[in-house]
């Protein structure tokens, strides 16, 4: 199957510390893939150097077989969620997503009142998302990654904060992205979560790779 | 290439998320707490001659160098969050790739800069009301003001009457509200550049210097060679030559020092936030 990442001997450091320490691999189109691991294990680094906001020290990334950082600034077609959702706290849901689908222009109003809904978020609600509970703005923070329908999806814990049910729905959510043919990488502490959706998994320790199955 | 369109929207959103912030209300809400007393003893010699002032007191308000560091701090105040990189922005950055990202930001720092210039010089017409009417010339208030021992009677300050003389009232506001706008671009993109590059806080602490130079200068050192290095003193129109003529810097010096200044900004940013690894923080 075609990969749509490809991570070649890639090390990055802060300081003298490795973050990821000559780390290759691949994410085949179409699968969800789980990475596990600790805190400080490098998850989050791999996601933001895959996301082009932070610069690898060695090695490359390829992204559908465009080099990161000299093709292309940042994957072109990808939804993220990495750490804390960050919204604007004085407008609604509706209007957060509106700012953001406003700088491609590639959906309409419609669109995002769809994507609330699909998310679980009342489209109409005039209420500011800095009164949203924990739950509510993840589930914002999915309908952004989602809403543009990008072929690859980066999700870092997007369970966090959400209750047994929420969590159920995002992993239909997933499922059902999945059948559409994205590619999913998914970041979470939750084992069950991995096992459940992760046609392949990767578990990290101090910026290496343990184990691959 | 950066993309226009992208650019805007990015400028926009700044401009959506600063608009519902604290900070914005508050930096005008600084200056104008600055501005009362001044505006106070005019409205109030305005009443006891029963006559109103002309709309034109800020060309002349900016020439205290407290007034001047009270403006830089207000523009501090817009942009010690720079360089913008919350938790919102690495999504912004997704969408629109880091080069447009940054000139979206560089365009939200003149945009918001401009409105910053001309809101604060709005705020003194609104203060005066209603003991303000429209009028062409500076009007008699003022010149009284200026040419009168009627400002030690009622508290204000002794206005410049050589601005009076050398500039007409919208050219004096005009070239007021210009170096008040480019001494706030300054304030951005230094605290743009240095929080990017240095310990964050960094450009707001360069930017307090910055804002403290002309007291420094002006009341402590009284160092005239001072008045070529700090640009804040340049928001006051006393303190240049005069159609080639008398002491003080020329607009042409005040101007390409100010355009260098952001220029080198500009660039050193540019290249960093190109360059560089993107840290996102929270929220101001």
């Amino acid at each position: 199957m075609e990969n749509m990442i490809e991570v070649r001997n890639v090390t990055k450091k802060f300081q003298e510390y490795k973050a990821l320490d000559d780390i290759t691999l691949t994410f085949e189109k179409g699968k969800i893939h789980g990475v596990i691991g600790r805190n400080g294990s490098g998850k989050t680094v791999l996601f933001k150097c895959i996301c082009g906001f932070l610069k690898v020290d060695k090695g490359e990334i390829f992204i559908e077989g465009k080099k990161l950082g000299r093709d292309i600034e940042a994957p072109p077609d990808a939804g993220v969620i990495i750490e804390n959702p960050g919204f604007l706290p004085g407008y609604n849901g509706f209007q957060n997503l509106s700012f953001l689908a406003g700088i491609k222009k590639k959906i309409s109003k419609n669109d995002i009142k769809g994507v609330l809904e699909r998310v679980g978020l009342d489209a109409g609600s005039n209420k500011h998302v800095g009164k949203y509970s924990l739950g509510m703005k993840q589930r914002l923070g999915i309908a952004q990654a989602i809403m543009e329908e990008p072929s690859l999806l980066i999700l870092d814990e997007p369970m966090n904060g959400l209750d047994n049910q929420g969590v159920e729905e995002v992993r239909m959510l997933l499922m059902k992205l999945k059948e559409e043919g994205k590619t999913i990488l998914l970041a979470s502490h939750n084992k069950e979560d991995i096992s459940v959706l992760c046609d392949t998994v990767m578990e990290f320790d101090k910026g290496k790779i343990l184990e691959k199955r | 290439m950066v993309e226009l369109r992208k650019t805007l929207r990015i400028c926009m959103v700044g401009l959506r998320k600063i608009i519902i912030t604290p900070r914005f209300y508050l930096a005008y809400l600084w200056v104008f707490f600055d501005f009362a007393p001044a505006i106070g003893a005019i409205r109030r010699f305005s009443s006891s001659v029963g006559m109103n002032c002309s709309p034109w007191v800020f060309a002349l308000l900016t020439e205290d160098s407290g007034k001047q560091l009270f403006i830089i701090l207000g523009a501090l105040l817009l942009f010690c969050d720079a360089p913008f990189l919350h938790a919102n922005s690495s999504w912004q950055i997704l969408r629109a790739g880091r080069n447009n990202w940054f000139w979206g930001n560089m365009l939200y720092i003149w945009l918001l800069s401009f409105v910053y210039a001309v809101g604060i010089s709005i705020l003194t017409v609104i203060a005066m009301f209603p003991m303000v009417e429209w009028n062409t010339g500076w009007g008699k208030i003022l010149g009284s003001l200026a040419q009168t021992s009627a400002a030690s009677q009622f508290g204000s300050e002794q206005f410049s009457y050589a601005i009076m003389v050398q500039y007409s009232p919208p050219a004096a506001m005009v070239l007021t509200i210009a170096a008040v706008w480019m001494n706030a671009v300054l304030v951005g993109v230094c605290n743009y550049t240095l929080n990017f590059y240095l310990k964050k806080g960094t450009g707001n602490v360069i930017s307090v210097v910055l804002g403290l130079s002309p007291l420094l200068i002006v009341r402590l050192a009284k160092f005239t060679m001072g008045y070529y290095f700090s640009p804040p003193l340049w928001m006051s129109l006393a303190n240049y030559k005069w159609k080639g003529y008398g002491y003080g810097i020329s607009f042409g010096y005040a101007y390409g020092v100010l355009g260098g200044l952001i220029l080198i900004c500009v660039v050193c940013s540019w290249k960093g936030i190109r360059k560089r690894d993107l840290d996102f923080s929270d929220e101001v």
